[in-house]
């Protein structure tokens, strides 16, 4: 049967209508894993200054046990509400999960090898900042990518936190987890609310 | 002058709607896909069918009945018979 209609125009107005109803997803989860990474680190510093305990260097892992679980619950409601994902919503979960594992794969090595007071923090923070960043560029969101850039440096400045001065590594990945996630995270909902972007 | 035939199986209305959505996202539901088409859901499970055996789509259904839950997702074969079918129909033009 000899269909008559103009296939350009159906892809393309067709291309129009999917680009309108891309609904933005995941708006909360920079504010989750902001939010439980700042406050995880930030009481593990409080315990270890306050009680010495070896234990106090594993609170953190708190973070991956209600993250992932809470994280897992999120996606679910996202994707049943959009009813469609994007290209650019699965690269950017597919740039969190990796960073995610290679943040509790790394915390959980350097903590078992008793050399968490090594690189794993100031690790964890250039990843988080440069998750951010790219998060940002393909959402073309600002905060994002200078909330990732600010993180990305403070994660390189803390590397030079050795010695005595290791404990304050915990307080600057609690400070790079709000500079690049909390904030940008709080901003980009709102905007979602204000504007649908 | 010689014209290549379009491919007859994307030369319909209601696929390419389809096709072309699905080639601008990673996956899509079937209520998604219905919202967007306008089409009858019997006329679209009919055309999503001719394109899952033609392997230019995948689909996955879990559940059975109501609460069944139907996702499409373009295959490279799919995307590429897309991107051949509009340079078939840019040369109708351009010649």
């Amino acid at each position: 049967m000899e269909e008559n209609f103009d296939a350009l125009e159906v892809i393309a107005r067709t291309r129009g209508k999917v680009d309108m109803d891309k609904a933005p997803t995941g708006e909360n989860l920079f504010l989750l894993w902001g939010t439980l990474t700042a406050g995880f680190f930030l009481l593990q510093f409080v315990l270890w200054e306050l009680l010495h305990q070896p234990w106090c260097l594993w609170v953190w892992a708190g973070t991956v046990l209600i993250g992932w679980p809470w994280m897992i619950l999120l996606l679910r409601k996202d994707h049943n509400r959009a009813h469609c994902r994007t290209h650019e919503a699965k690269v950017i979960l597919d740039i969190w999960v990796f960073i995610g594992a290679a943040c509790a794969i790394g915390g959980f090595v350097f903590g078992l090898a008793d050399k968490f007071e090594w690189f794993a923090m100031p690790l964890i923070s250039l990843l988080i900042g440069i998750g951010a960043f790219v998060t940002g560029e393909i959402n073309r969101f600002r905060p994002k990518i200078i909330g990732g850039l600010a993180g990305a440096v403070i994660g390189i400045i803390s590397f030079t936190l050795q010695g005595e001065l290791w404990t304050w590594q915990m307080l600057s990945l609690a400070l790079v987890s709000v500079v690049s996630l909390v904030i940008p995270g709080f901003l980009y909902k709102k905007s979602v609310k204000t504007n649908g972007i | 002058m010689e014209f290549k035939d379009l491919n007859p199986l994307l030369h319909n209305e209601l696929r390419l709607k389809v096709m072309a959505a699905l080639d601008s996202l990673d996956d899509a539901d079937f209520v998604y896909l219905k919202g967007l088409t306008k089409a009858t859901a019997g006329n679209l499970s009919v055309q999503i069918s001719k394109l899952e055996e033609a392997g230019y789509i995948k689909v996955s259904r879990s559940g059975e009945g109501r609460g069944s839950h139907t996702v499409c997702r373009i295959t490279q074969a799919g995307s590429k018979a897309l991107l051949d079918y509009q340079r078939t129909l840019m040369e109708y033009f351009s010649k």
